[in-house]
């Protein structure tokens, strides 16, 4: 069976830690962010906005961040101290893969629900075919 | 969460596993139950585009009280004459059981996953792939696959018979196509 595991990092909506960061200042955080601004890559750390209302700041061996990106990080809130989160880990999600293959699981299933039922508008309830 | 397309391919599998014979009603409802649950995602853009606050409302529909309360609501959306109304929802659970079993499989991280019983926020994981790992729908794929074979093995290929009473085919079937009567035989060969 899947168990809570205890952890380091706490789990933070982005727009909550925004809205509050004293609270989580000094905490090793867990968010998702989307990349607003990347400047160009330089060596050493680089800082990041993110659509979210803050700054993250990543070292160069975790690469280098595209606008757009939605990135899952783990890192070190000092948003209050020093205005940014210093990010520890991250991984950068390929959110429109996800949507594109859904397509198809879409379209399977509207098939299958319209060849077993119709839609009747006057009851907005689906009927089996052939009543 | 793992693509829709994931999600319906094992929610179909669980639905031709569940009923003997296979029965395509209660096929389309486990999977109708196993996408139920990702409706939050229209719901959420619907949300930011009216400028509201969606906090929660991902977690709040992937927990056993969200997977009961959609079941609910996807079960009330068919013709209710019917006394299966029961049966149906227990179908519809099932898939919303299978997605979030899918989901849990999501977050590699420790303190990632899924809140199950929310409003606590106990993360609930298997950890093993990011929600846009590429193999989720081979994983669905095979899993289908499987379930056909062990069809065809158990239970052959027969044609689904009762299905094609529903829909009346037996009536134009000839119970008997080769016997003729005797009379029938005389008057042909004039």
């Amino acid at each position: 069976m899947p168990s809570p595991i205890e952890t380091a990092y706490t789990r933070v909506e982005a727009r909550v830690l925004s809205a509050n960061p004293s609270q989580f200042e000094g905490r090793r955080v867990s968010l998702g962010v989307t990349i607003s601004r990347s400047p160009d890559p330089v060596s050493g750390n680089t800082t990041y906005n993110v659509e979210e209302g803050f700054s993250i700041e990543c070292s160069e061996a975790l690469g280098h961040l595209r606008v757009g990106d939605a990135v899952a990080l783990r890192g070190v809130c000092w948003l209050e101290t020093l205005g940014v989160i210093i990010v520890e880990e991250l991984h950068v999600s390929d959110v429109l893969n996800p949507l594109l293959r859904s397509a198809p699981g879409l379209v399977l299933f509207v098939v299958m629900l319209f060849s077993l039922f119709r839609l009747d508008l006057k009851r907005m309830a689906f009927i089996p075919r052939g009543k | 969460m793992p693509d829709l397309l994931t999600h319906v391919l094992f929610g179909i599998s669980i639905g031709l596993l569940v009923k003997k014979p296979v029965d395509r009603k209660t096929t389309l409802l486990v999977s109708l139950g196993s996408i139920v649950i990702d409706i939050e995602r229209p719901i959420g853009w619907l949300a930011e585009f009216m400028g509201l606050d969606a906090i929660g409302l991902t977690a709040g529909f992937h927990s056993l009280v969200g997977a009961v309360v959609l079941s609910f609501a996807a079960a009330s959306a068919f013709e209710n004459t019917e006394s299966d109304w029961g049966l149906r929802f227990r179908m519809i659970l099932l898939g919303a059981l299978s997605h979030l079993l899918l989901d849990m499989t999501m977050g590699p991280w420790e303190e990632y996953g899924l809140y199950l019983f929310y409003p606590l926020t106990i993360p609930f994981s298997f950890h093993l792939f990011w929600s846009d790992y590429a193999w989720y729908p081979v994983f669905g794929i095979v899993a289908l696959c499987v379930v056909l074979l062990y069809l065809v093995i158990t239970h052959g290929l027969k044609p689904n018979l009762p299905h094609r009473k529903d829909r009346g085919l037996e009536q134009r079937i000839p119970q008997k196509p080769f016997e003729v009567s005797q009379n029938q035989m005389v008057q042909g060969y004039r």
